[in-house]
């Protein structure tokens, strides 16, 4: 075995006594399974929600058997204003660059789970025409207590995945403000 | 009983401070030396050292922190034991933490300068300040503690695969910090 790995295993010996005492009293924030399944669970109800909300405001035309004109495939489009979310052109931000990292934005938080935080961007801010999006934390080295409702901001890196809902790779999440902000 | 307490008993030259030691931080003690020895009878003895190692030098120490303090020593006692066993055969324990810690050891190319032991273990403390809390527990609780991944994977609920990932990824940064700071060991 090397003797310079017993040298660092010394100096670790070593290292400061606050540092270690603090160490000590740590309570690791356990990842619990169910919390896991209990956000897959939340997010499939939005989902449905979405989808149930979608429907009843632009399908209700649909099962009307006088079509204006008959041209049915009108009553069953969504006005042009109403365009779906992920349409790229509609797109508020693809993310706004400086000096070749992507700037962070600012989210509402709808959900959180052990690894990631459904938050909804807000309006003007980067992704903010691709409704909720799917932020994962796993390498947020810090990542405070966060409930629904929360005011963040969220630096990341990479481009928005393109899944239901759209995925980021978060870097940074910090806390700016609670629901009432 | 307080720390302090404990340690005026120390320094008043009085044997109750002893029991209220190992009332206190016995467990904590075995604990330790079991890590890196894995051997019950080695481990009783260390923290019995521990105990008089205490003795002797409070006064004229007085430990900001007695729990680090005591780990400091049943660690020190340890490795000599170890080292002193070593010569014999290879214990596992040990073993295990100095293959990881390999890790963390400088590229000779990047070596430019040797340090000193307090001044090597200067620097980790400056990189574990930089670390967010739970990556600097886990660092300590896993090379300071010397707890197994298995158990720190159940305090945080991950499996231990994944842990051994994140602990790969903190050597991996210690390792980068001393490079840049051009440091041999």
């Amino acid at each position: 075995m090397s003797q310079k790995a017993e040298i660092l295993f010394d100096a670790i010996t070593g290292i400061r006594e606050d540092l270690v005492e603090e160490a000590q009293r740590h309570i690791f924030r356990r990842r619990a399974r169910w919390r896991r399944y209990g956000g897959l669970a939340a997010c499939l109800v939005l989902a449905a929600l979405a989808g149930f909300y979608t429907l009843a405001l632009f399908g209700g035309g649909m099962g009307g058997s006088g079509a204006p004109s008959g041209d049915t495939n009108d009553a069953a489009m969504p006005p042009a204003s109403a365009a779906p979310a992920d349409t790229p052109e509609l797109d508020s931000a693809s993310a706004p660059e400086y000096a070749g990292e992507a700037l962070p934005f600012l989210a509402r938080v709808l959900a959180v789970s052990e690894d990631w935080v459904l938050a909804v961007p807000l309006p003007g801010e980067a992704f903010s025409a691709r409704g909720p999006i799917r932020v994962r934390t796993e390498e947020v080295p810090e990542l405070p207590e966060l409930h629904p409702g929360d005011l963040i901001r969220i630096s990341y890196l990479g481009d928005l995945q393109d899944s239901y809902p759209p995925g980021l790779r978060a870097t940074g999440v910090e806390q700016v403000g609670g629901p009432a902000d | 009983m307080e720390d302090a307490q404990i340690i005026d008993l120390y320094w008043q030259r009085d044997e109750e401070a002893i029991r209220a030691t190992d009332g206190k931080y016995g467990p904590f003690c075995h604990r330790l030396a079991m890590n890196i020895l894995h051997s019950f009878q080695d481990s009783e003895e260390c923290v019995s050292d521990t105990y008089s190692r205490c003795w002797d030098t409070m006064p004229p120490q007085r430990p900001n922190s007695l729990r680090a303090y005591l780990g400091a020593i049943v660690r020190n006692l340890s490795i000599s034991r170890y080292r002193s066993a070593h010569a014999q055969k290879r214990s596992g324990g040990m073993e295990v933490l100095l293959s990881e810690l390999e890790g963390c050891v400088p590229a000779p190319e990047s070596v430019q300068r040797t340090v000193e032991a307090a001044e090597l273990s200067e620097l980790i403390s400056s990189w574990l300040e930089g670390l967010g809390a739970e990556e600097r527990a886990l660092f300590i609780r896993r090379y300071w503690n010397g707890d197994a991944v298995k158990t720190l994977s159940g305090e945080l609920g991950v499996r231990p695969n994944a842990l051994t990932k994140r602990l790969l990824r903190l050597r991996e940064s210690l390792r980068l910090t001393l490079e840049r700071e051009g440091i041999s060991v």
